[in-house]
């Protein structure tokens, strides 16, 4: 089996087995269905965010109040929204943490791509997320889990997609 | 299980959330190389990763059904919104090597590529806030209803429960009757 890409590079702390990780998000993810009747997603959070800054800072221009109205519900500083805030807070803990037990001290991989490619790919994934009404979490993650058709759609056409773009782009620079 | 306080669900999924974000990390998928990998077909990190998320989640779901204690909420089939947006997303996601939830964590891990195409997300977010509700129609289009998959259980159809936690929206559906 070959090795992965963290455990080629020398100083770097081997990242924990994708299956144990994958079973605790699977936990996590029953403690949430339990929890709040849904599962986890990060896409709706976006959404949201953005409609609270909107309806504060420019509630007309971005049409607040259709939106809501559309959406039949206002939007909240809710559990999906700390649940984005905590991702952000997790990544900032075990990154640390991990520096502490002498993981690299670098975090900075080279930039593979520009600052305006990354926030490009990010707005695109992000219309299509909201389009989907979910994301790799929302859908691949506890849409699929629950048997939702919506989600085994969404999931195999999105890595299609991306593997295909993927592929193509790197044969385009010269490699694969 | 009684519903919840606001504050309660509040702090329970501000905890989920740390949990996840730090799981993915350990996992390395705050790492754009690790996402392009898997599309390029040189990393299995984050199909491996996602399939015993979901074979744990999915036997744990079924099991906690079996005992009540959750309801099944999928999606709608909306085949535009589905189809479509599953592709503008693996687009998206090639391009930026992220997805809206690793993209959080590595805001956190500082990486540099992941802010920028958190910030990408966030201005999107927002074109979708202004645009969703000329979108709404063409969306829905030929929707096939919040259909599960053979095995699974259909939702629980809407009951006196399901309205009274929303007070909110029987303005909104008044004032939507009104149009």
């Amino acid at each position: 089996m070959s090795k992965s890409a963290s455990q080629r590079s020398p100083g770097r702390l081997r990242s924990a087995s994708p299956y144990w990780i994958g079973a605790g998000i699977g936990l996590l993810n029953m403690g949430a269905f339990v929890a709040f009747r849904k599962g986890i997603g990060v896409s709706g959070a976006y959404e949201t965010g953005a409609a609270l800054a909107a309806r504060k800072m420019a509630p007309d221009a971005l049409r607040v109040n259709d939106f809501v109205k559309a959406r039949d519900k206002a939007p909240q500083l809710d559990w999906e929204v700390l649940l984005v805030v905590g991702t952000v807070l997790g990544g900032l803990l075990a990154s640390r943490s991990e520096r502490a037990v002498g993981g690299a001290a670098a975090e900075q991989s080279p930039a593979l791509r520009s600052p305006l490619a990354s926030a490009t790919g990010g707005a695109l994934l992000m219309v299509g997320a909201r389009m989907a009404d979910g994301c790799t979490s929302g859908h691949s993650l506890s849409g699929t889990a629950q048997g939702a058709a919506s989600s085994w759609v969404f999931t195999p056409l999105m890595f299609l997609a991306g593997s295909l773009l993927a592929r193509a782009a790197r044969r385009l620079r010269g490699g694969l | 299980m009684p519903e919840k306080s606001n504050n309660a669900r509040r702090l329970l999924g501000l905890a989920t959330g740390v949990a996840f974000g730090a799981l993915l990390r350990r996992g390395g998928l705050d790492d754009s190389r690790t996402i392009v990998g898997q599309l390029e077909g040189t990393d299995a990190r984050v199909a491996k990763t996602m399939g015993s998320a979901v074979a744990v989640a999915a036997l744990g779901h079924r099991w906690l059904l079996s005992g009540g204690q959750v309801t099944t909420e999928p999606k709608p089939l909306n085949p535009v919104a589905v189809v479509g947006g599953s592709l503008l997303f693996g687009a998206g996601m090639a391009l930026s090597g992220y997805c809206p939830g690793t993209a959080a964590v590595a805001v956190g891990s500082g990486r540099r590529e992941g802010a920028w195409a958190a910030a990408g997300m966030l201005v999107a977010a927002a074109g979708f806030v202004a645009s969703y509700p000329r979108l709404k129609k063409a969306l829905e289009t030929g929707g096939a209803g919040k259909m599960v998959l053979l095995g699974g259980k259909p939702p629980a159809p809407r009951t006196a429960l399901n309205v009274a936690v929303r007070p909110g929206a029987q303005r909104f559906e008044a004032a939507a009757a009104n149009d």
